[in-house]
């Protein structure tokens, strides 16, 4: 660790400590900079230990294996949040100390202002793990490509050395400052118009997002064991909503939508964080991103209404899915020689052929969904039953293929599938290739139900009463291609739909398919005990295709510190969540709130 | 049951004066019953015993205050967990619009089946006869229908409390309610809420701690009391707004209130049996000139400002099916403005569980320049003696009969309040 990243280091936990000494009073009320209350500060910050218990397993952390009750995280988080009203101020009734300064907002009265605030966020993170964690984590992460004998220079300077580059997540994941948000709200009568950067979520599932697809994910620092608040990536963009108000039976009815002009997508986590997906194909990567522009711009529009007990919303709108389309591509200007190809694999340099002819590129696919939900209440079981339905249009699919698939050419002598002859070699007279894997797109209905439930079980807790939240998530590929491996691996073909993630129970021999119809169960049960002083959790998932995740935990609340411990077993099929099934841990998380 | 009431309902209002002295009452003595009601203080204030305006009631003297107190309170006063300064009653008149409204519309008031049946405006029964086995109930809907302004918008905290008066956890909060029915003015009803049946909406926002905050709820309190209100929230961590259960026997804030429990009691009428009780001169926190209230005693819990004689009426509740935690509850309401006093609620086993205490704020303290007093809550203290914990509740802050859109309690506003 150089001088700087000490510097650094303890720079962050100067702030820290600094912060808990300034707000030492037990209590935990907004702070509102002015008597007039139009300017509301709220801050929260809280550092999360995560440590393995388990071992990595062999087959998905190739480059970074840690064994149990090594670190996974360390992750430091500070977020600030600011309202400023600016109502009377543009009225010209402001009276504290920003009232000499009124005079400048007159003009924007034009605006028929009936409020008009902005909000901004800060969010600083930094994770400890790339500094004193497990040495797998801490140390630079190897080179991908080959430039020569590593040196010094190379690892700490890669890319002013010709071919050098380098996965640097330490890079990238360690600490980060955002603007995490920034919006102006603006109100004139039924009319509401937010523009800046901002979250916007649709839909009534928790866990799990159907419709909830308008901003990306960032699953860098724990994944989905993280709440989705934490993980969202604000857009820019520009939301609208218009209220009828009452229309007929509907007591309510509001038309709102959204265009967002950003490039931002769900990022793949990099190779070498602890919480990346399985190791990779082992491509050198591209990520293709949209661009700010009117033609990748993403928007929608959803109708809201409430009849009686029942809320209900209509929803269609375009967007950028989390999970990038894989492709594996020779680039258009660098096609591969056949005869190269061949000897290279005949000479057992098929690895460095690989890497330095393919690459693998991640398209975030833009899609169209529509869908709906109902919600409504049953008193007689005090509980509330939520329904949400959604269409993935064209939802693209990576295909299974034996992971040799790609060698056909250099194993058969022959233009396999995905191939394609674009020349030949006018010196050696061998074909000149170009590779494309296949991807097809297919409509997919994902669905869900859920039953929130509020009951006393006296025999655990007298006082206080459960809450007890159960979903069932299903999703339906329509048009599924279920060939089966078998019949087109001798030809070096495509099989069935499947994740691009070599499948360990066939000794990595081909991809992990997926299945025609997924079904995953969720069950949350909390209650509090000591007058909400302790909050026990308990977190239950399940996939029917054979893997689950059980969390128990448990926060002890004294204002204001919340602590938290949580445990995070996940086990089954390697498939859906049973992908990290080696990645269970215990957290330890000390929160402290203003 | 429900047919013979509407007939009488009809009855009454068809022979509407002429009805009455045939049960022993002439229509002047109403009227003169129930103003004397709104003005209980008019001929002097009461006097009890010892009981003087300056003196102390603590665990040396508690006994002396046995007739105005109740065993509730009195028991905690002589354990020496708290003790309490007398000061001369004040005298709490309401709006002349509002008892100028229950003169008006009183007459031909009716229970029906989870809801008053011809109730216009203002107190619907001015009058409670002890031998009206009904006098409980309408006890209850006095409560319900008490004035509380058109609109209100206020800044309120709470903190929950241990014994050793440490302060666990906090909430800042505001919260705002509006009444779309029944208001003094018939005319200035909201005549969409009056067409959905909507008697009011409240709107919560949560201000700190900073994890919670952003928390919105709002919630439709329908005129028919059998109708179950209507929730929503919206969530910050997931940033959506979803319909929530209403559920009066749980506590949100994890604590030692129901949702119930809140100004006494804000559960369903229909849920409980409701006797009366008598009525009775108690000592009871006044009103206090203050943004906040003074709190002490043990574990901080207690209204210590002083107290004075109010005339109360007493009511009990029963549950009528299983709850799951209390098996009765007895309120003490203002007599002058209806405003819970205080109330005490039991365990299953019948035994004294928590007791909520209430304070008014009085009308010359006002430095927000409100128009037309109200009985307006300005703080709740609630103790559970089983838990050994407290639940400190106070609005600091109140706005009231202000220019305040409707729209304001709208699944919209959930929406666009959000982050």
């Amino acid at each position: 660790m150089d001088r700087r990243e000490n510097r650094h280091r303890w720079g962050w936990l100067g702030l820290v400590v600094g912060i808990l000494l300034c707000l030492e009073s037990g209590t935990a009320y907004a702070i509102f900079l002015d008597p007039e209350e139009t300017l509301r500060f709220n801050g929260r910050v809280y550092n999360r230990t995560a440590m393995a218990v388990q071992n990595s397993s062999d087959n998905t952390r190739l480059q970074t294996p840690y064994n149990d009750w090594n670190m996974l995280q360390n992750r430091t988080f500070i977020q600030a949040e600011l309202r400023h009203d600016l109502t009377d101020l543009i009225a010209g009734r402001a009276t504290g100390f920003l009232s000499p300064v009124q005079a400048f907002f007159a003009p924007l009265r034009a605006l028929k202002i009936d409020s008009l605030d902005y909000f901004v966020t800060y969010r600083g993170e930094y994770d400890g793990v790339w500094d004193y964690g497990p040495d797998v984590f801490s140390e630079r992460y190897p080179l991908l490509t080959d430039c020569g004998v590593p040196t010094k220079a190379k690892h700490k300077r890669p890319f002013s050395f010709e071919g050098c580059s380098r996965s640097d997540p330490r890079g990238r994941l360690r600490h980060r400052h955002r603007l995490f948000e920034a919006y102006v709200n603006y109100t004139s009568g039924p009319l509401f118009l937010r523009i800046g950067r901002q979250n916007l979520s649709w839909g009534e599932t928790d866990v799990f997002r159907l419709l909830d697809q308008i901003n990306p994910l960032d699953a860098s620092f724990g994944g989905f064991l993280v709440s989705l608040d934490e993980r969202r990536v604000p857009l820019d963009m520009v939301r609208l909503v218009y209220g009828f108000g009452g229309v007929g039976p509907l007591s309510e009815l509001n038309l709102e939508g959204f265009m967002v002009i950003d490039d931002k997508i769900a990022a793949p986590v990099p190779t070498g964080s602890p919480w990346s997906t399985p190791n990779p194909l082992g491509f050198p990567g591209l990520i293709k991103k949209p661009s700010k522009n009117f033609a990748d711009a993403r928007g929608g529009g959803r109708i809201i209404g409430i009849w009686g007990e029942f809320m209900f919303s209509l929803v269609h709108y375009v967007t950028y899915i989390d999970t990038p389309m894989l492709r594996i591509v020779t680039p258009t200007k660098n096609p591969i020689n056949l005869g190269e190809f061949t000897t290279a694999v005949n000479t057992g340099d098929t690895s460095r052929f690989l890497v330095d002819h393919f690459q693998a590129h991640a398209l975030y696919p833009k899609i169209q969904i529509s869908g709906g939900t109902l919600t409504f209440s049953v008193p007689r079981i005090s509980g509330i039953v939520r329904s949400e339905f959604a269409y993935f249009y064209a939802e693209p699919f990576f295909h299974n293929s034996a992971p040799d698939q790609i060698l056909g050419p250099a194993l058969s002598g022959e233009i396999t599938p995905g191939y394609q002859q674009v020349g030949t070699d006018p010196v050696s007279g061998q074909p000149i290739l170009r590779y494309r894997s296949k991807v097809t797109r297919s409509d997919v209905i994902r669905w869900s139900l859920g039953l929130d439930v509020t009951r006393y079980i006296k025999l655990l807790n007298p006082h206080q009463s459960f809450l007890l939240s159960s979903q069932i998530f299903g999703r339906h590929i329509m048009d599924f291609n279920d060939t089966s491996l078998a019949s087109v691996a001798p030809q070096f073909g495509f099989g069935q739909f499947a994740a691009p993630i070599s499948d360990p129970n066939r000794n990595n021999a081909s991809f992990v398919t997926i299945d025609e119809h997924q079904f995953i169960h969720t069950l949350l049960v909390s209650t509090a005990y000591r007058s909400g002083a302790i909050l026990p959790q308990l977190v239950f998932l399940y996939d029917w295709q054979g893997s689950w995740l059980v969390q128990p935990g448990v926060t002890f609340v004294r204002d204001p510190f919340r602590l938290t411990l949580q445990y995070n077993y996940l086990d089954g099929q390697y498939n859906g969540i049973g992908f990290l099934r080696d990645r269970d841990n215990v957290i330890i998380q000390l929160e402290m709130v203003i | 049951m429900a047919i013979l009431l509407r007939i009488s309902a009809v009855l009454l209002s068809c022979l509407g004066l002429w009805l009455l002295p045939s049960v022993g009452q002439s229509q002047e003595a109403v009227q003169e019953q129930a103003v004397a009601n709104f003005f209980p203080y008019r001929e002097g204030f009461p006097k009890m015993g010892d009981i003087r305006p300056g003196m102390t009631i603590d665990s040396t003297n508690a006994s002396n205050a046995s007739s105005v107190l109740p065993p509730e309170i009195l028991k905690y006063i002589a354990a020496g967990d708290f003790s309490i300064t007398v000061q001369e009653t004040t005298d709490l008149p309401l709006r002349p619009a509002f008892i100028e409204a229950t003169l008006k519309h009183h007459t031909g008031v009716v229970v029906g089946e989870g809801e008053l049946q011809h109730y216009v405006a203002g107190r619907p029964f001015p009058v409670l006869n002890a031998d009206d086995p009904q006098a409980g109930l309408k006890a209850a809907w006095n409560l319900r229908y008490r004035d509380q302004g058109d609109n209100a918008q206020m800044r309120a905290k709470s903190g929950i409390v241990n014994s050793s008066g440490g302060v666990e956890r906090t909430q800042s909060f505001s919260f705002m309610s509006m009444y779309g029915m029944h208001r003094s003015d018939p005319d200035k009803n909201i005549s969409e809420w009056e067409r959905q049946g909507v008697y009011s909406k409240q709107y919560t926002m949560m201000l700190a701690p900073s994890d919670m905050e952003g928390f919105q709820i709002l919630s439709v309190t329908h005129d028919k009391d059998v109708i179950p209100n209507a929730q929503w929230a919206y969530d910050p961590q997931t940033r959506r707004t979803r319909k929530i259960v209403y559920n009066p026997y749980i506590s949100p804030e994890r604590g030692v209130l129901l949702i119930e429990d809140r100004a006494g009691f804000l559960g369903y009428i229909h849920d409980y049996d409701w006797k009366y009780l008598r009525k009775q001169t108690v000592l009871a926190p006044g009103p206090i000139r203050a943004a906040e209230p003074t709190w002490g005693g043990k574990g901080n819990w207690y209204l210590i400002d002083p107290w004075e004689l109010r005339r109360a009426v007493v009511v009990e509740a029963t549950p009528k099916t299983s709850h799951p935690l209390y098996s009765r509850r007895v309120l003490y309401i203002d007599l002058q403005n209806s405003m819970p006093l205080y109330s005490f609620v039991y365990d299953h086993d019948g035994n004294h569980k928590r007791t909520f205490l209430l304070v008014a704020r009085h009308p010359d303290f006002d430095p927000w320049d409100n128009k037309g007093w109200f009985a307006q809550l300005a703080a709740q203290a609630s103790i559970d003696y089983q838990l050994e914990m407290g639940n400190t509740f106070e609005i600091t802050k109140i706005l009231f009969n202000r220019a305040l859109p409707a729209s304001r309690f709208t699944v919209m506003a959930l929406m666009l309040q959000g982050k």
